[in-house]
């Protein structure tokens, strides 16, 4: 027999997951199913979807943490898909020997049935002779598991069950209570107090009530007591006590009672049968009556409202009733004060227990005062919505769509819109495109950071289309996560203003302009006060800062101005002032600062009169004109000069065999010689006063484009010009002439310059010589096209003007397929021929303009000037189709001649042009590879790309090298091999640490670094590593001399040049006397200027240099000249085959010697045997380094061996 | 002491380390987080919070404005840390509902985080067919709201419009009903809709913070369905299935989450 089945409720057990254990036939009843469907699910799968969520947010929290819940109103999936509401208690225990919880679930419906059964389920338990024991453990484990307190207390007043709650109330064990006697287990006052109770229960009468009473811990309960006599036949054998603790639940009253009282709020509950209502209290204070009294039925309430309000609070009551439809309306009612006011009524409908509406209850809340509010607050928007629209200046305010929710009168007005057309559109729809602009990108970022914005300019459309110039001022309204809700803007037309303000703007900067173009003063003198405002112009044409020549007066300019000219200045001004004249105009004198006499040009205008008519403000400048005074007079001078003059020098540039033009200041032709006339084929009399190039009709010669003006030229430098080279003058008829020449200067006595005088003769002949050697030189004589050489030259231009211009070009190598062939078989004159013809049928195939070479041999190239690539691979195309079809026809034999032709896009991504004819020599062998007689066009391939992409992310690692101390110093000891011992000589060398730990070689990264460059700052970092290093040394003179490599970015750097010799003067002279830099050959001779002077001044601050690399570059001895330095180190390349390389030895030995005459030490590199080392001994070079000797390693080292090496020796 | 720490009623263990802060669930408080603190308490610095109307914070602060959307709770995040000068380095631990709160609070301050472990996570609790199943229909989650009016106030619940728009009312409130982890109705009301009726789905692509997803094997609120669609459209996350019913591991079976946690953050300290 399951004992759980005996439970008259619903009960699940589950693990503390919620898997269900058991569950009893009560639950199965409930919900359906079987009992084995139901075990081991989870608890959820009972209940709906809304229960569950409230299970896992609310009550597993609460249990995990409280080991209880109770009292829960949950519903439960029912068998008929039904949602039966339940009241859940939970409670943890034991089950089956481990922890489990207890959940019961009783029907709301059925909450009082079931402490009845209870009670007739224990008697059942008794009559069937069960055994009293299990059943008793049983029954305590699911009264336990609910809350409220049960006991059984026999007829002799002796308490025989308890539950856990019970006995918990007490403090007690269960076990512990069971026997006891009241009196042992209350205080006397107690038991007389519950005397009646116990005896009304003994009598067989079941006994409610509801007292205060303090638990054994003192703390202050509440609860509610249920006494249920146990009948057996007509004898009472004893009564059970459920006693509910409602302390939570009175508080919770009186805290509504206090809310209903704070929030002026009543409660009321209603029996639709009988008409019986109950109010709360709060009730009885807002709507008048005796608190004792019962309240009045529904029907009587229709005195305390509006007859009106009552209609329709009947009409929704009687519709809950029907529909059990929730209310909540607003009502009138005469306040017991007899003044009318307010209340919110809310109703809903109360439900019997077998689901039929049996009456109301809800709320009554006093509002009248919010009413009133309320109301108060539409007229208060009312108004302030009729002013807003009525308000004389123009607002609106936008939502946060940027669509406007009102307009002012005024603004409509202003705009000429109609309300009903602008409201809801968006505001920037009225400004015109640039606001619209300026508002998205300026106004408004600001506006919603800083919530407003002041007299903003903008312009707005109006309805007829006309621009309107605004200042525009709006604040913003934000909700409280701070998305802005409106804003409310006033906009002011401030059209004329700035219309007004914009035309005086332009008339200002019109005068202006005007002004400062003629380097004019200017003056505005007040003919009533005699005050006159001048500009620093003005006092500076006469010698004086504005500031300290101060405010000046009309009688400061009378004083200033020479006597002669002033009666007629007054007369002048007098005229224009009685309108007699336009303006006044007036050249005069006035006394410079340091005393001499100014010409100025004074001009004037009266601008404004005084009201009775008389001049009031003139307005005028100043125009300083001594120098075009002093010209006029030295030309006047000049001209008497030149006419004496004239006539001598006309007649000895007749005279003489070259062409002479002369022209003015202007450059216009005044006089041309005979040879001149003959040569430009004009006359001299017919071309004065023409521009000189439409007599003298110049071009370049290869160009034809017009060539530049000598005499412009020299008009404009002020001295003697040579003509451009190769310059051809063509004649009026036509005739060209090879010319050469130069254009000078004609000067006045002063200096000044008065014309140009053209000297030039035909060279045309001589030319033609030049020309013929310069054909020679560029050009294969075979072919007549253009040679290496030339075509090199050629492509260098190309590639620069690709470069400069970013244009494109192309470039092909063609190889003849089938050449050798041809001169195997016929010989080499016949080859010849065949070379002819094919460059004939290549040079037809391009245009004129394009270059054609022979590069040798049978190999051509052609230069392709501004074209695509898909234009120049038609080209190619065409030639490998011609040469195709074209046969080379000697004799009986015809051969076929094909190509094979390499095409590379000649354009700026190029460095150099080595690496286009490297790529275009690929192309053309890939073009034979694949098979001959085609096209090969070059791409830019991956290997490249990756190749520069390896390097750009060499420089990232060498950046932050150089920013973390990435590097390590190696250094690699020099051996001496002359007797002496001195101290250590080293030279330092650099590594970078990988994220390893391991290290990279230089030669992986300074490629890189030099390309980027950024070898001047590995410079910087390696050589006050190494100061730093030589600094930080114990014993300072174990290290004789420590060599530093720089690069020949550093040694070009004067930056650098300036940093390292402060970096020496700080380090001191020890350092720097142990301090050695090693420059390579190839930079000093590259910058031998800054080499030179960088190198003196290191040795100057005691530092020593040594030339690397020497023997690497383009060496001369000479230039060690040039460069006062230490030591000399031979390149290894002479010294690594120096024993069975006879030229290797013959020019170390040079070295050598050149070195010691010279007084400079010589290093040998690379040295790996002891052959090498034994041979260079007896050369006398005096140091060695190199692997045999010594394995770069990390610099610390150097120091670590000596100090080692030292020991020993001692 | 900040306004913030008190209004969040912010506690703060332990004082070296790196900093885990906690965020409790719907329905919870910070108390839901005792048994899993211990476990780090030598090793972290560690923050607990209530959000503002729920545990001890301070209810006068609460806006129904502010909180009616997850966002308001994730500037309440912010704001906490922003109190404690906490600027970086965050580990943020949330669950439930405070997963999506704390994606958004990473995505309105991302630098603030290192990353997020996220017990029983939903983006959204709705289904939204075919794509998505949340696990619940909007009827479903009003009946939730339903069974809170009930449980919380009873018959009183008419009466929660009123007492909560009552100044100093606030006190009479939070003592009508103290049988719940989450005691304040009218907070719980705003909570629940907030939490319910989110749809952050959007808001997972805009995470940059790596996280670790931690479901529960047999959760009807967040099933495993959706810590899958989370693992598909969060960034850089981690998913992990604990074995346990329910959607409280943390105060069921908090070994299984502290060890989670743990194998999470000894495992980022490695390769970060």
């Amino acid at each position: 027999m399951n004992l759980l089945d005996q439970v008259p409720c619903a009960v699940v057990v589950t693990d503390e997951g919620g898997h269900v254990l058991d569950v009893n036939a009560a639950l199965l009843a409930l919900a359906g199913g079987a009992r084995e469907d139901r075990i081991g699910v989870l608890l959820e799968t009972l209940l709906p979807p809304a229960s569950r969520i409230f299970l896992q947010t609310h009550i597993w929290p609460t249990l995990l943490r409280d080991g209880q819940i109770s009292e829960i109103h949950l519903q439960v999936c029912g068998c008929d898909r039904a949602r039966v509401p339940v009241l859940l208690n939970s409670r943890w225990g034991d089950y089956n020997g481990a922890p489990a919880y207890f959940w019961s679930f009783v029907s709301t419906h059925e909450r009082h049935r079931f402490e009845a059964e209870l009670i007739e389920q224990r008697n059942l338990a008794e009559t069937a002779g069960l055994a009293l024991g299990e059943s008793q453990r049983f029954i305590r484990a699911i009264t336990d598991a609910i809350p409220s307190m049960v006991a059984y207390w026999d007829k002799h007043l002796r308490c025989s069950f308890a539950n856990h709650a019970y006995a918990q109330w007490f403090g007690k064990q269960p076990h512990e209570l069971v026997g006891m006697s009241r009196e042992e287990l209350l205080d006397k006052r107690l038991v007389e107090w519950g005397d009646g109770y116990v005896q009304g229960a003994l009598a067989g009468h079941e006994q409610h009530f509801e007292r205060a009473v303090t638990n054994f811990d003192g703390s202050p309960r509440h609860i509610l007591a249920h006494y249920v006599p146990d009948i057996s036949g007509s004898e009472v054998l004893g009564f059970f006590v459920n006693v509910s603790d409602v302390t939570a639940l009175k508080t919770a009253q009186l805290a509504l009672e206090e809310a209903q009282r704070l929030g002026q709020t009543g409660s009321w509950s209603w029996q639709a049968e009988g008409d019986a209502v109950a109010w709360s209290p709060q009730l009885y204070a807002m709507l008048g009556g005796d608190p004792e009294a019962p309240a009045p039925s529904f029907e009587s309430q229709s005195r305390i409202y509006e007859p009106e309000d009552y209609a329709r609070l009947a009409e929704r009551v009687n519709n809950a009733l029907r529909t059990g439809e929730d209310y909540t309306l607003d009502l009138r009612y005469r306040r017991p004060d007899g003044h009318p006011g307010w209340v919110e009524a809310r109703g809903e409908v109360v439900r019997d227990a077998s689901g039929h509406i049996s009456g109301l209850r809800g709320t009554l809340q006093e509002i009248t005062q919010r009413r009133e509010q309320e109301l108060a607050l539409v007229v208060a928007q009312g108004r302030l919505q009729a002013m807003y629209e009525t308000t004389p200046a123009m607002l609106h305010s936008i939502d946060a769509q940027g669509r406007l929710l009102h307009v002012s009168d005024a603004w409509l007005a202003g705009l000429g819109y109609r309300r009903d057309d602008v409201i809801g559109r968006l505001s920037s729809d009225f400004l015109t495109e640039e606001s619209r602009q300026r508002a998205k990108e300026q106004v408004l970022p600001t506006f919603f950071a800083t919530g407003r914005c002041d007299a903003v300019p903008y312009q707005m459309i109006t309805a007829r289309g006309e621009i309107i110039d605004v200042l525009l001022s709006a604040i913003l309204e934000r909700d409280t996560l701070g998305h802005p809700i409106r804003s409310l803007a006033v906009v002011e037309d401030v059209t004329l203003r700035r219309r007004a303000e914009r035309e005086l703007q332009t008339e200002h900067e019109r005068l202006r302009s005007l002004i400062d173009g003629t380097d004019a003063g200017t003056w505005e003198w007040n003919v009533r006060t005699g005050e006159v405002i001048v500009n620093a112009r003005w006092a500076e044409i006469i010698g004086w800062p504005l500031e300290e020549l101060g405010k000046i007066t009309n009688q400061y300019r009378a004083d200033i101005a020479h006597p002669d000219e002033l009666p007629h200045t007054r007369q002048l001004l007098r005229d224009h002032f009685a309108g007699r004249s336009d303006a006044y105009v007036s050249e005069l004198r006035l006394r410079h600062r340091d005393g001499s006499w100014i010409w100025v040009e004074d001009r004037g205008r009266l601008i404004t009169r005084t009201a009775d008519g008389k001049p009031e403000w003139v307005f005028g400048i100043h125009i300083d004109i001594s120098e075009r005074k002093r010209r006029d007079d030295a030309l006047r001078q000049l001209s008497a000069e030149l006419a004496q003059q004239h006539e001598l020098m006309r007649v000895t540039l007749q005279s003489i065999g070259d062409a002479v033009i002369t022209t003015d200041a202007d450059g216009l032709i005044s006089w041309l010689n005979p040879v001149a006339e003959r040569m430009t084929g004009w006359l001299s009399s017919e071309s004065m006063g023409r521009p000189l190039l439409q007599v003298f009709h110049i071009i370049h010669e290869e160009t034809r484009e017009p060539a530049p003006d000598p005499v412009a030229a020299c008009l404009a430098e002020g001295k003697t010009v040579g003509l451009a080279p190769k310059t051809l003058l063509i004649a009026q008829d036509g005739t060209e002439y090879g010319i050469q020449d130069s254009a000078a200067p004609i000067r006045s006595p002063q200096g000044e310059m008065l014309g140009v005088v053209l000297v030039f003769h035909d060279v045309s002949e001589q030319r033609k010589l030049s020309g013929e050697m310069t054909y020679r030189a560029t050009h294969d004589s075979l072919t007549g096209l253009v040679n290496r050489a030339e075509f090199e030259s050629r492509l260098l231009r190309t590639l620069h003007h690709a470069q400069d211009n970013d244009s494109s070009h192309a470039l092909f190598y063609i190889d003849l397929d089938q050449f050798k062939l041809v001169n195997d078989a016929c010989g080499h004159a016949i080859g010849d021929q065949l070379l002819q013809q094919v460059s004939k049928l290549l040079g037809d195939s391009i245009r004129a303009r394009d270059t054609l070479a022979r590069l040798g041999g049978d190999e051509f190239a052609i230069i392709l000037e501004h074209c695509t690539m898909e234009q120049a691979s038609r080209v190619a195309q065409k030639i490998c189709d011609r040469m195709n079809d074209f046969r080379f026809v000697h004799g009986e034999k015809r051969f076929r001649i094909g190509t094979s032709i390499g095409l590379v896009p000649l354009d700026k991504r190029w460095a150099n042009v080595s690496a286009i004819q490297q790529a275009a020599d690929a192309s053309c062998y890939a073009a034979k590879e694949a098979g001959r007689n085609r096209v090969h066009a070059w791409f830019e391939t991956d290997v490249i790309m990756r190749e520069r992409n390896h390097e750009m992310q060499w420089t990232t690692r060498i950046q932050h090298a150089l920013d973390h101390d990435g590097f390590v110093l190696f250094a690699q000891r020099i051996h001496c091999l002359r007797d002496e011992a001195p101290g250590i000589h080293a030279e330092v060398l650099l590594r970078l640490r990988n994220d390893d730990g391991s290290l990279v070689q230089p030669g992986v990264f300074l490629p890189a670094a030099e390309r980027f460059h950024l070898a001047s700052r590995i410079d910087r970092w390696v050589l006050q590593h190494s100061v730093r290093w030589l600094q930080s040394l114990h014993e300072p003179g174990l290290i004789d001399s420590l060599s530093v490599n720089l690069s020949g970015q550093s040694v070009g750097d004067r930056a650098f040049h300036a940093w390292a010799l402060e970096l020496f003067g700080a380090a001191g002279a020890t350092v720097c006397s142990r301090l050695c830099i090693e420059i390579t050959e190839t930079a000093a001779v590259t910058n031998l200027a800054d080499a030179a002077t960088f190198i003196g001044q290191v040795r100057a601050a005691g530092v020593k240099v040594a030339l690397d690399d020497f023997g690497a570059g383009a060496s001369s001895f000479g230039y060690l000249k040039a460069l006062p330095v230490d030591y000399l180190k031979i390149d290894g390349q002479f010294i690594r085959n120096l024993v069975s390389d006879p030229l290797d030895e013959a020019a170390v030995r040079c070295f050598a010697d050149v070195a010691r005459l010279m007084g400079l030490e010589t290093v040998a590199e690379f040295v790996e045997s002891p052959e090498v080392l034994q041979r260079l001994k007896e050369m006398g070079v005096d140091y060695a380094q190199g692997y045999l000797k010594h394995c770069p390693e990390p610099i610390d080292r150097l120091t670590g061996a000596a100090a080692k090496a030292g020991a020993t020796a001692l | 002491m900040s306004s913030v720490l008190k209004r969040n009623n912010v506690k703060v263990l332990g004082d070296e380390g790196p900093v885990l802060m906690y965020a409790h669930g719907f329905g919870c408080s910070q108390d839901m987080w005792s048994l899993v603190t211990p476990a780090f308490k030598a090793t972290h610095r560690q923050v607990l919070f209530d959000y503002v109307g729920s545990g001890s914070s301070d209810r006068a602060a609460f806006d129904r404005l502010r909180y009616a959307d997850l966002r308001g709770y994730a500037l309440d995040v912010v704001e906490v840390c922003d109190a404690l000068g906490l600027s970086e380095g965050v580990t943020f631990v949330g669950h439930s509902v405070s997963c999506s709160i704390g994606m958004l609070a990473s995505i309105e301050r991302p630098s603030l985080f290192d990353r997020l472990i996220l017990l029983g996570p939903s983006p959204c609790f709705l289904n939204d067919p075919p794509g998505y199943a949340g696990g619940f229909e909007r009827d479903d989650l009003e009946g939730l709201l339903a069974l809170m009016d009930q449980n919380y106030m009873g018959w009183a619940n008419y009466l929660a419009p009123v007492v909560a728009g009552n100044a100093g009312a606030g006190d009479v409130t939070s003592t009508l009903a103290d049988s719940f982890c989450s005691t304040d109705p009218v907070v719980a009301k705003v909570f629940a809709r907030a939490t319910f009726f989110a749809d952050n789905r959007a808001d997972l692509a805009k995470v940059s913070r790596p996280s670790l997803l931690l479901q529960h094997r047999n959760d009807t609120l967040a099933p495993l369905s959706v810590g899958e669609y989370l693992h598909a459209h969060l960034p850089t996350s981690t998913l992990q299935v604990l074995d346990v019913a329910g959607h409280c591991a943390h105060m069921s079976n908090p070994d299984l989450v502290v060890k989670a946690m743990r194998d999470y953050l000894d495992q980022a300290a490695v390769s970060a």
